[in-house]
């Protein structure tokens, strides 16, 4: 049975985070990304703050984002490194329109470069490029940054979904594909109960 | 295998605490928690040790070579074994695993019988009826054909409907269903919560080929008891054991033929349910006991304790403080009902249990969000979910619930945290932890409000205090008063049998014997139905007593379905305003006062 699954499409799965101000439309980014892809596939039960999405990144290989939805509430601050355990990658958003909003979205990599894992995509996305005329970040003052820390970087627009497929894809193409297909079937066969992992210390507070 | 290595060092660390002793500890409980607590500890840890039969020979549970202990007694709560209407026993087995019975008990005289427990027990343990906390995710896996008990349950009866139903219930809500189905083949280990049937684990786990493995169980179980441990060592103890019992079980058949994902995610959620029900006491550090806690154990608990200060100092707190601008307070249903679900946490024992109330709360959230965007243009994210939830958590104030997010965390396999449910699990416990770090500079008030709101509850809080001891000096007064008429009652009949020989009649002997009589009559009644065997007048009077006891049952069941509905009706017609009431009684009617279900259709309807 598993090793069916190894030789038919490969399957990977990554958890993102999604950070942003509220006011930066970070959910219609995902929204737009879920319900505009080539897959119709929502796989959200509970509600649309946890969302799933895949894409084709070749022929055989797919890969499913799962998608964190985080509060950018700047008192939730201090509590963000519960969402970001175990985070693959992390989509920061601003808006091209509110110039303190890239200042929040420094703020929230720095905090990941701190606490999250070391490996982990970090991709800086300024929003509502549609609203250029109202713009207040230059892309080059972003994409400076970004270069600067290895960032991927991308101007979209949730409104009109330009730009939201190549962020993924670039994430998507960025992630250790291949070690977590090796890993997930590993597990597979050993049927093992104890993937070694990070998240059963007793910190449950941080 | 390491586990092996550890398994021995169990072994050779030779428990000779038996389980008497355990009992007795439990019974001493720890002084700072509430007697109803320490009773029910009491009660669980004599249910995980399946120690109703007063013949039970406490010493073979030591050892794995007591081949003589039956292993029906590891199943002893599980299942419908131990059938003998012994109702005081079911009174004390308010507790879940033993409910893990009734899925499967079809026939309506069993529905009556739960319904009969549930009429005579207090309102909080009502909750306990429920099997487990119905699976309101959906889950593409599952048949669409299947009757919907999604969406929210509400009481404990309808759980019984439900359950009674034999559904674990998840429902199907991905329209593109082939497509869904061609991915979920390709990745169903990683599913939110797979289809869990506890039964058919029970069912396998007690084939004869087993029997091994349940004495490997067994001893890790009695061991596991007697012992201190560390949190860490009691998650790798756990853990590994889990991981070194599965090993062996898909040696013995029928887990050998483990041939779907499903199969072995069964088996695993079966293991760890099995597993982790019995060591609740020793894990679950508000029922633990106080030599037993380590020093993790107890910052739970301190993290409890600051927690529910926390929620008494800040109970002012209201949505505008969250920046939650909808019209909502906590009289609101959706925010009431959301409160409930969460609570049942801690009616049970098994991680994915706990999980699925915690899902369940947040569903009601989700539901409240889609209800409020007809009036208020809110996104449906975590920007709201959040909020909301440290909201409601506020508001309905449940009890032990850091320790019970610690226990998921530690003892949840790994392989099932994952997806939706790691999720919401990780947003409840920013929640929590949000309303232990409270203070002013986190809330949207200014210093001046805020110091106001902390004084003026104070005030309020030294009155309520005041107030209550004053009521409870009165109560106990009162109880004392009673005491002494009951005193006063039995006096004439001490004063007769003291005076032994005066009169014939009330000669102590007969007094006794009569009384002893009446007893024995008493248990024959509710032990057995109409005997054959007793005398025509007195199969009568039991005919008539049974009679009379099942009209009474219909009506109250009568009672209780209306006065289900009337509730239902009640928080229908709050939530929806605007819909017409005949329609929500038709509404009501329909889903047989399932509020969950009532939400649903209500919303499909204005929508």
């Amino acid at each position: 049975m598993a090793d069916l699954v190894t030789q038919e499409p490969r399957f990977a799965q990554f958890k993102l985070v999604l950070l942003g101000e509220s006011a930066v439309g970070k959910s219609s980014i995902v929204h737009r990304f879920v319900t505009d892809s080539f897959d119709d596939l929502r796989e959200s039960t509970i509600g649309a703050a946890f969302l799933t999405q895949t894409i084709q990144l070749d022929e055989r290989t797919t890969i499913k984002f799962e998608i964190w939805d985080t509060a950018g509430q700047e008192r939730y601050k201090s509590l963000a490194p519960m969402y970001y355990r175990n985070a693959n990658c992390a989509l920061v958003a601003y808006d091209i329109t509110q110039e303190s909003s890239l200042d929040r979205a420094k703020s929230w990599i720095q905090e990941l470069q701190k606490q999250a894992s070391a490996d982990i995509v970090v991709a800086l996305v300024g929003n509502k490029l549609d609203l250029e005329a109202e713009r207040k970040v230059s892309t080059k003052e972003a994409k400076e940054y970004a270069d600067e820390l290895g960032l991927i970087f991308k101007e979209i627009s949730a409104k009109t979904g330009e730009g939201i497929k190549d962020v993924f894809h670039s994430i998507a193409s960025k992630l250790p594909v291949e070690e977590k297909l090796n890993s997930a079937t590993k597990r597979r066969r050993n049927i093992d109960l104890n993937r070694p992992s990070t998240n059963n210390q007793e910190s449950c507070s941080c | 295998m390491s586990f092996n290595k550890s398994f021995n060092k169990l072994g050779s660390a030779k428990a000779t605490a038996s389980v008497s002793t355990a009992k007795g500890d439990s019974v001493s409980a720890n002084p700072t928690r509430s007697e109803s607590e320490s009773d029910r500890g009491h009660k669980q840890l004599i249910n995980i040790l399946g120690q109703f039969e007063p013949h039970h020979d406490n010493k073979q549970w030591t050892s794995i070579e007591a081949s003589t202990v039956s292993d029906q007694d590891l199943f002893a709560n599980d299942d419908d074994s131990d059938d003998d209407g012994d109702e005081d026993d079911e009174e004390e087995e308010g507790d879940v695993i033993e409910n893990e019975k009734l899925p499967f008990k079809e026939g309506p005289s069993i529905a009556e019988k739960d319904e009969q427990r549930i009429d005579k027990k207090p309102e909080s343990s009502k909750l306990a009826a429920e099997v487990e906390p119905q699976v309101n995710v959906s889950n593409e896996n599952e048949d669409s054909s299947e009757p919907d008990h999604s969406a929210i349950p509400s009481t404990a009866k309808e759980g019984i409907e439900n359950i009674t139903k034999g559904v674990d219930s998840i429902q199907v809500k991905s329209e593109n269903k082939s497509k869904s189905e061609r991915l979920t083949k390709q990745n169903s280990a990683k599913k939110t919560l797979t289809k869990f049937d506890f039964q058919r684990f029970l069912k396998q786990l007690r084939s004869k080929d087993c029997e091994p493995v349940l004495k490997y169980i067994k001893s890790f179980l009695t061991q596991f008891q007697a012992r201190t441990w560390s949190v860490d060592e009691q998650i790798k103890l756990v853990k590994e054991f889990q991981q070194f019992i599965f090993g062996k079980l898909i040696e013995c058949k029928p887990f050998d033929n483990l041939s779907t994902d499903e199969d072995v995610n069964n088996t695993m959620e079966g293991l760890e349910k099995f597993i982790m029900s019995r060591i609740y006491n020793d894990t679950f550090p508000p029922l633990m006991v106080e030599r037993k806690l380590s020093p993790s154990h107890r910052e739970d608990l301190s993290r409890d304790k600051i927690y529910h200060i926390n929620l008494k100092k800040y109970r002012w707190i209201q949505p505008k403080h969250l920046d939650i601008h909808l019209k909502i307070d906590s009289e609101t249903s959706f925010v009431k009902l959301a409160g409930t679900e969460l609570s049942k946490v801690n009616d049970y024992k098994s991680p994915r249990d706990k999980i699925i109330c915690i899902l369940n709360c947040c569903k009601v959230i989700f539901a409240l969000i889609r209800q409020q965007q007809k009036i208020h243009k809110v996104e449906e994210n975590a920007d709201i979910f959040v909020p909301l939830l440290v909201f409601v958590i506020l508001k309905c104030k449940t009890r032990n619930l850091i320790s019970n997010l610690s226990f998921i965390e530690r003892f949840r396999n790994d392989r099932f945290l994952v997806g939706e449910s790691s999720y919401y699990v990780s947003s409840l416990q920013i929640a929590a932890n949000f309303i232990t770090t409270i203070e002013q500079s986190l809330l949207t008030i200014s210093a001046e409000d805020f110091a106001a709101e902390i004084e003026n509850n104070e005030r309020k809080l030294k009155e309520e205090s005041i107030k209550r001891k004053r009521e409870q000096k009165i109560l106990e007064e009162k109880k004392a008063q009673e005491d002494a008429q009951k005193q006063g009652l039995f006096s004439p009949l001490t004063e007769m049998i003291a005076g032994t020989g005066k009169g014939e009649d009330f000669a102590p002997s007969q007094v006794l014997k009569s009384s002893a009589g009446i007893f024995q009559q008493s248990l024959s009644t509710l032990f057995s139905s109409p005997s054959r065997e007793s005398s025509p007048v007195s199969s009568s009077v039991d005919e008539l007593k049974t009679a009379k006891k099942q009209s009474l049952e219909e009506s109250k069941k009568e009672a209780r379905i209306k006065s289900e509905r009337e509730t239902t009706l009640k928080n229908l017609k709050q939530m929806f305003p605007d819909m017409d009431s005949e329609i929500l009684l038709d509404i009501a009617i329909a889903k047989n006062s399932n509020i969950g279900d009532c939400i649903d259709a209500c919303l499909e309807l204005t929508e």
